[in-house]
């Protein structure tokens, strides 16, 4: 990403570093001046450089805790700390969150930090502020997610199985929470390895296995979203491929206008906290618009709740299941048909879709000779009510066959007698 | 097992703290402790900068003017408590050295 500005050439980037991972943000800079680009702001979600002649340039990251993205200026300490490094030649480049980062092109500076104990002792007094107080809130949010997807899926996973969209949401819930997991586990392991290599008279540990990871996660986001919206075209759910594009782009949006307002807000020459609640209540609103937006702009022509023939069979399918689900006329019942194509899931999927049904005020019962409709096993539902102490048992509205790998549940078929039931039975037999 | 804070102190520590015995601008104390360690030592800005309000925070230095963001400080009684006993822990090192290396050499 290139722009011109008044002859002077200026690029941008989005960092994929660790507030923490001082020595890779530093080897970086070195390498881009190096390059010919020096690093003029290192904002929240993207850093700016401007092109000069290649240079060797010294660059080093150190701490700032009191520090914050939303000071209209620095801190008496960030002050103090720039005047202290001035002296040995340090010139304050930017600051990046708690980070600040400085630069030298003497030869051979004194480090700003020359005591490594200090140091991590500044970088846990500073993560404390920022990177661990936003890590536990989203890993709080992913754990959420993660709980209501899992709960789902445990209740009944065929849906999860058969369908891409349903599968990816699931791995997606997995994949986001272990990431986050990891970030902050992997911050207290790197702490923990830091401690001990300074004991021994070591520097803080380097951070790469969880930098790599992070440059992954970048990868995973990107595929799954792409794989999303595909999956949501070859299911037939053009709807959710437009809710999912909009939201992508008004988050992008999102988050450039919280930075544009945080930025200006600092220009104005805000308080902390002043510019903090504006940034927070303006991020609240706009998180429900672009909620409210996506959803009207993906699904407003859809308000007659025509949802397509409903006669013709839906079909889900993944390398796991299948399932094929619609309604018929005559006689009149809708049908659920699942295929597990994983042996080794078969019966426990068989097992959680007879569970489904065996909730509160449902009675649920095997019948005694399955082979009458063909089936290894057949399990007929309905719903029950204590009256008086009386239980009364109300017609079965459901019926779940279960022959190999292949599942057929009827629903909605209390109008339909047992003779009806069979050819019903019989109709889903025919469809693949 | 993380080092008692203060209890021994790094040579950086000692010679900032040496350097306090007078009144001392916080930033010439990079220069200062250089020239007496003649190059030995270098305290580096960030590190002097924290350990400065590390000592204040301790109670080991006080602040004695303040002109604009430039400060001075001096060591305070438990401050020069502190430094006297890490210096009669090095100068036992010291002893313990001379004495064993005198009588069994090295």
């Amino acid at each position: 990403m290139k722009e011109k500005k008044s002859k002077e050439k200026i690029k941008r980037e989005i960092p994929n570093y660790l507030l923490f991972d001082y020595k890779a943000v530093e080897t970086h800079l070195e390498k881009k001046a190096a390059k010919g680009w020096r690093l003029i702001t290192a904002g929240t979600n993207v850093w700016k450089y401007r092109q000069a002649e290649p240079a060797r340039v010294k660059y080093a990251v150190t701490y700032a805790p009191d520090a914050s993205v939303y000071d209209s200026e620095p801190t008496e300490s960030q002050k103090t700390l720039a005047d202290f490094c001035a002296r040995e030649g340090w010139v304050k480049v930017s600051d990046w969150a708690q980070a600040q980062i400085f630069c030298s092109e003497e030869e051979n500076p004194v480090p700003i930090e020359t005591d490594e104990e200090i140091r991590l002792e500044v970088i846990k007094s500073a993560m404390k502020k920022n990177f661990i107080p936003s890590n536990v809130v989203l890993m709080i949010i992913m754990a959420l997610n993660l709980w209501y997807v899992a709960s789902g899926f445990f209740y009944n996973p065929l849906p999860y199985l058969s369908s891409w969209l349903m599968l990816l949401s699931l791995t997606f819930a997995v994949v986001a929470f272990m990431l986050v997991a990891a970030n902050l586990a992997g911050y207290f392991i790197w702490v923990r390895k830091s401690e001990r290599s300074i004991e021994g008279g070591g520097t803080c540990c380097g951070v790469k296995i969880l930098r790599t990871l992070n440059r992954w996660c970048l990868v995973f986001v990107i595929i799954y979203l792409l794989l999303y919206v595909v999956s949501a075209l070859q299911e037939g759910q053009s709807d959710m491929a437009k809710y999912v594009v909009f939201y992508i782009l008004g988050f992008v949006c999102l988050v450039a206008a919280l930075d544009k307002t945080r930025e200006f807000m600092k220009n104005k020459g805000a308080s902390r906290s002043g510019n903090r609640t504006v940034v927070i209540v303006l991020d609240v609103i706009l998180a429900f618009a672009l909620v409210l937006g996506a959803r009207y702009f993906a699904f407003s022509g859809n308000d007659s709740g025509d949802v397509g023939d409903p006669y013709v069979p839906e079909v889900h399918s993944t390398f796991i299941a299948e399932s094929i689900s619609g309604q018929c006329a005559d006689p009149k019942f809708s049908y659920e048909i699942d295929e597990v194509k994983w042996e080794a899931l078969a019966d426990w999927c068989k097992k959680k879709i007879v569970e489904a049904e065996e909730s509160d005020w449902r009675w649920i019962r095997e019948k005694e000779s399955p082979q009458q409709w063909g089936a290894d096993r057949v399990y007929e539902c309905g719903w029950y009510d204590d009256i008086d102490g009386e239980r009364e048992y109300g017609k079965m509205d459901v019926v779940i066959l279960v022959k190999d790998n292949r599942i057929v549940k009827l629903v909605n078929i209390y109008e339909l007698n047992e003779s009806e039931v069979g050819d019903a039975l019989s109709i889903t037999e025919n469809i693949t | 097992m993380p080092r008692e804070k203060f209890r021994t102190l790094t040579e950086q520590m000692f010679y900032i703290l040496l350097c306090l015995r007078k009144e001392c601008c916080g930033m010439d104390i990079m220069e200062e402790v250089s020239r007496i360690t003649e190059g030995r030592v270098n305290v580096g800005p960030g590190t002097l900068y924290n350990l400065l309000e590390q000592f204040l925070t301790a109670g080991m230095i006080r602040e004695t003017r303040v002109e604009g963001r430039k400060k001075s400080y001096i060591l305070t009684l438990k401050g020069a408590q502190i430094l006297g006993e890490e210096y009669e822990r090095l100068r036992k090192q010291a002893a313990d050295y001379s004495r064993l290396v005198n009588e069994e050499g090295v």
